[in-house]
């Protein structure tokens, strides 16, 4: 049972990424990268992190890429022309690595020894909560300034001079 | 069980792919959302790599990246938005100021 | 003798710090005070040094050196040398020298330097200069004598030079300064071969262990000492710096050219006396070299032109003399004619000046004449340094002169004594040829030299009639068998028991050598005063052993040839082309055209295309995972 769902899940958010990575426009594309998140949230559920999936909706999916879209729609921005004609020369250089990289996975995930498994803590609220506020109480508060400091920047660089 | 391999293997694609598509995309902001996507990648690893250890060491760390990655896209989006007034193009390869 | 001690340092100490109070007051002071501190410091030298003097005197013969160390100089290793002074009968008599014509020209300069600039300079050079020979003739060892030597060779070349504006001036002391470094290299090698044998450099030290060495060794030492003689005091071959060094002040080439620097050489030889005694080779050298330079520089100097110039050769004739004395033994003899010398030839150059203060600068003879009545106190006393210098008696030439050709006689050479009584002939006729040329007869000058004609002031007369009285008396210190001056310098030099001789042969010659000398005083009359147009005719035509002897055997186009292009041509084809620019600098500059053609070349790189720049970040982060995991891969 788990597995279909794990196989379900992992199968949109690939679907999605590749139709972000290969959408004309921007719309599309910041549409489709929402069920993506979305669907890697279903799988941080999967792994225990209720916590985290959560947040991922929440802010990531809910937030960061709404501003995404707004952005796009105050732009107004049109769509691409076509793939051939976007990337020119380097496509087929580009490509190479890539594939040279699943090369890559692949040799590393042969020699590697199977990873254990541990589900010894679950990644619930109280437990997350709890840690972030003890171990990593530093880099929490730390993230608070910087998020104002990206407040204060974002207000500054977008102000109409 | 779904071993942790699996999760690693997803999360390599999901960051090839947007790798793929920061390289392939001309328009600035869906090069800035394949970022992102290739962020949520590496979130995905260190959250199998929780899963594999058994502490939330993984966990805490994706949650912080999630916070850079919103404060980054804050910031970014609102250069993105500055340079669209300024230069009234969001093509990246128009954005060479800065050749020689 | 406890004051001496204590005064001796003084005597160099004063006129030094003179010279630095002019170099850095000078031109505050004024023209006046500044002659007249540098005049007072020498003055103030003059009176220590006759102290000095009769401190020595009145010493028993014994006890007649008086040595203060300064400092301890130099102490490396095993090698020592003290700054020391030393005051003996011989460093005695040449500070008196130095110090007291030293004085008289510089009041003498007061007077013909009026009107030039730069005054301070020149008085603060002099200074500096009488500092330093007295460094050099006080000295108690070689290593601080040379210190001196150089000294004096550098207010040589700063003196000479002193118009600097003038092209023949600097060259001039250029050429100066060069041919006596050329000298200093001999010299500076047997300083060193003295320490290497003798273990010392000190006079007092090494010098009686002179027997002890081997005579070849001694030779070497003696030779190679000697070349720096033969540089400072112009001998042939290196003489051809003095005649050019006329072009300094007139008062500048009778302190230096004449009296005292050009006598260091002599002096040095006097002072290592008892190593020359034992050292055969070098000391014929001595002689020989002496004796052909008296003659030569005669006979050059017989077709000079310009006044200065006759002087100039006379002086490296008389120098001749000089070591023609040592080369025979007869180094007293040698100093008892540097000190006639010193005050017959500065009066000639003295009286030379007065001239060319009266003609405004004219220095070529056959312009002059006539001028006796017009300068009457420097035509009397130009005749009497004239005869002094031919050798008439009762003057002090003849007594020095005889006293060195008699040596030469006596101890059996015949040639050295050949040679130097055909000079002394040449010197009464040359000397005869410019009293004529000079003073009698008509006046063959310009209208603009005609005007300029008055007598000089008192402060250049006085200066005269100081050293015409000094060349008139100062031969009786050296009255044959009771030579005052023999017995006085005894302790200090190397004293050969002379050979046997006839008192009839001795006086013989000495008549002879009045012949000699009157015969060719009157040969010049004769030859100049029967033909007044001679000097134009000679100037227009001049013959083949005119143009020979006027050029001075053509030495200095010798030495141009062989030396001075080619090293010229060297230093600007090779050193200055090649090595300096191409080398050097291209080398230097390489390095900077590779950077700026790298950076150039890398810029290029920056061609503002995201994209590429992601490509390139990307393959480099795949380039280094992939080096991460195959590494792991091969390592397990």
């Amino acid at each position: 049972m788990e597995s279909v769902v794990f196989y379900f899940l992992a199968g949109v958010s690939i679907i999605m990424a590749l139709v972000v990575a290969g959408s004309r426009r921007p719309t599309y594309g910041a549409l489709a990268l929402i069920v993506c998140f979305c669907a890697v949230a279903g799988l941080y559920a999967l792994s225990g992190a209720t916590f985290l999936a959560a947040v991922q909706i929440i802010v990531y999916a809910g937030a960061v890429l709404v501003v995404f879209l707004i952005v796009i729609m105050l732009l107004d921005l049109r769509g691409e022309t076509s793939f051939k004609e976007r990337t020119g020369a380097l496509r087929w250089a580009a490509m190479l690595v890539g594939v040279m990289l699943l090369g890559l996975m692949g040799i590393a995930f042969d020699g590697l020894p199977s990873l254990p498994t541990d589900e010894g803590v679950a990644g619930t609220a109280a437990a997350m909560g709890n840690f972030l506020l003890t171990r990593y109480l530093v880099p929490f508060e730390a993230t608070a300034i910087l998020i104002l400091a990206a407040l204060v920047g974002a207000t500054w660089l977008a102000r109409r001079s | 069980m779904i071993p942790v391999q699996h999760y690693l293997v997803v999360s390599a694609l999901l960051f090839l792919i947007g790798a793929t598509g920061v390289f392939f995309h001309r328009n600035l902001v869906s090069i800035f959302l394949c970022v992102e996507l290739m962020l949520n990648a590496v979130n995905l690893t260190l959250v199998a790599g929780s899963r594999s250890v058994g502490n939330l060491e993984g966990q805490a760390l994706a949650l912080l990246v999630i916070v850079v990655a919103a404060a980054e896209a804050a910031v970014g989006l609102a250069i993105l938005i500055a340079l669209h007034r300024k230069r009234e193009t969001i093509n990246v390869d128009d954005q060479n100021l800065l050749r020689y | 003798m406890g004051n001496a001690s204590r005064l001796l340092p003084l005597i160099p100490l004063i006129p030094g710090i003179s010279s630095l109070v002019l170099a850095l007051f000078g031109r505050a002071m004024g023209r006046a005070w500044a002659g007249r501190l540098a005049s007072g410091a020498v003055g103030a030298s003059l009176v220590l040094a006759a102290i000095g003097f009769a401190d020595v005197t009145g010493a028993a013969p014994g006890q007649r050196a008086i040595t203060v160390q300064l400092f301890e100089w130099v102490a490396a290793g095993s090698f020592h040398a003290r700054a020391a002074l030393v005051l003996d009968p011989l460093s005695s008599i040449m500070a008196l020298v130095v110090t007291g014509v030293g004085f008289v020209i510089h009041v003498y300069s007061q007077g013909y330097m009026v009107g030039e600039r730069d005054i301070g300079r020149y008085f603060s050079y002099l200074n500096l200069f009488i500092a330093f020979m007295l460094l050099l003739v006080l000295a108690e060892n070689l290593l601080f004598m040379f210190v001196g030597w150089e000294g004096v060779g550098l207010c040589s070349y700063l003196l000479i030079g002193f118009w600097f504006e003038r092209e023949t001036a600097n060259a001039a002391g250029m050429k100066a300064f060069i041919v006596n470094r050329i000298g200093d290299f001999g010299f500076l090698i047997g300083i060193l071969m003295t320490f290497v044998v003798f273990g010392t450099v000190s006079f007092a030290e090494f010098l009686p262990l002179v027997p002890t060495q081997d005579a070849r060794v001694l030779n070497a030492i003696g030779i190679l000492l000697f070349v720096g003689a033969i540089g400072k005091s112009a001998q042939i071959p290196l003489h051809v710096w003095l005649p050019d060094a006329m072009v300094g002040p007139t008062p500048v080439s009778a302190l230096i050219h004449a009296a005292t620097m050009v006598t260091a050489g002599v002096y040095m030889v006097a002072r290592t006396a008892p190593l020359y005694a034992e050292a055969p080779m070098a000391l014929g050298l001595v002689g020989a070299i002496g004796a052909v330079t008296a003659l030569l520089a005669a006979t050059i100097a017989l077709a000079q032109e310009d006044l200065k110039r006759v002087l100039a050769y006379s002086t490296v004739s008389q120098l001749g003399y000089m070591f023609l004395a040592c080369g025979v033994g007869a180094f007293s003899a040698a100093i008892f004619h540097l000190v006639t010398h010193a005050f017959f030839k500065a009066l000639l150059f003295l009286c030379a000046g007065s001239v060319m203060h009266a003609l405004a600068g004219e220095t070529n003879i056959r312009k002059m004449g006539g001028l006796r009545e017009r300068l009457p106190v420097t035509y009397r006393t130009f005749v009497m340094g004239t005869l002094a210098l031919a050798g008439i008696p009762p003057f002090a030439g003849f007594f020095s002169k005889d006293e060195a050709l008699w040596s030469a006689f006596r101890e059996g050479y015949f040639l050295l004594w050949a040679a130097g009584l055909a000079g002394a002939f040449l010197t009464a006729l040359y000397m005869g040829r410019l009293w004529i040329l000079v003073f009698e007869g008509r006046f063959r000058g310009g209208s603009e030299t005609a005007q300029a004609l008055p007598e000089s002031p008192p402060s250049m007369t006085w200066p005269l009639w100081a050293l015409a009285a000094g060349s008139a008396v100062v031969g009786f210190i050296g009255i044959p068998h009771h030579s005052w001056i023999e017995t006085f310098l005894a302790p200090s030099l190397a004293v050969r028991t002379p050979r046997p001789s006839s008192m009839y042969v001795e006086a013989s010659l000495m008549i002879l050598n009045v012949v000699i000398a009157a015969g060719g005083l009157l040969l010049a009359r004769r030859v100049y005063s029967a033909e007044p147009g001679l000097p134009e005719t000679m100037a227009k035509e001049p013959g083949r052993l005119h143009r020979l002897l006027r050029e001075g055997y053509g030495v200095d186009a010798l030495y141009d040839v062989l030396i001075v292009r080619p090293v010229l041509l060297l230093s600007r084809v090779v050193l200055w082309r090649a090595v300096d620019r191409s080398l050097v600098d291209g080398s230097i500059n390489g390095w900077a055209r590779l950077v700026r053609v790298g950076g150039e070349g890398l810029r290029l790189s920056q061609s503002g295309n995201l994209r590429l720049y992601l490509f390139f970040l990307f393959a480099g982060v795949m380039a280094l995972l992939g080096w991460m995991i195959l590494g792991t891969t091969w390592a397990s």
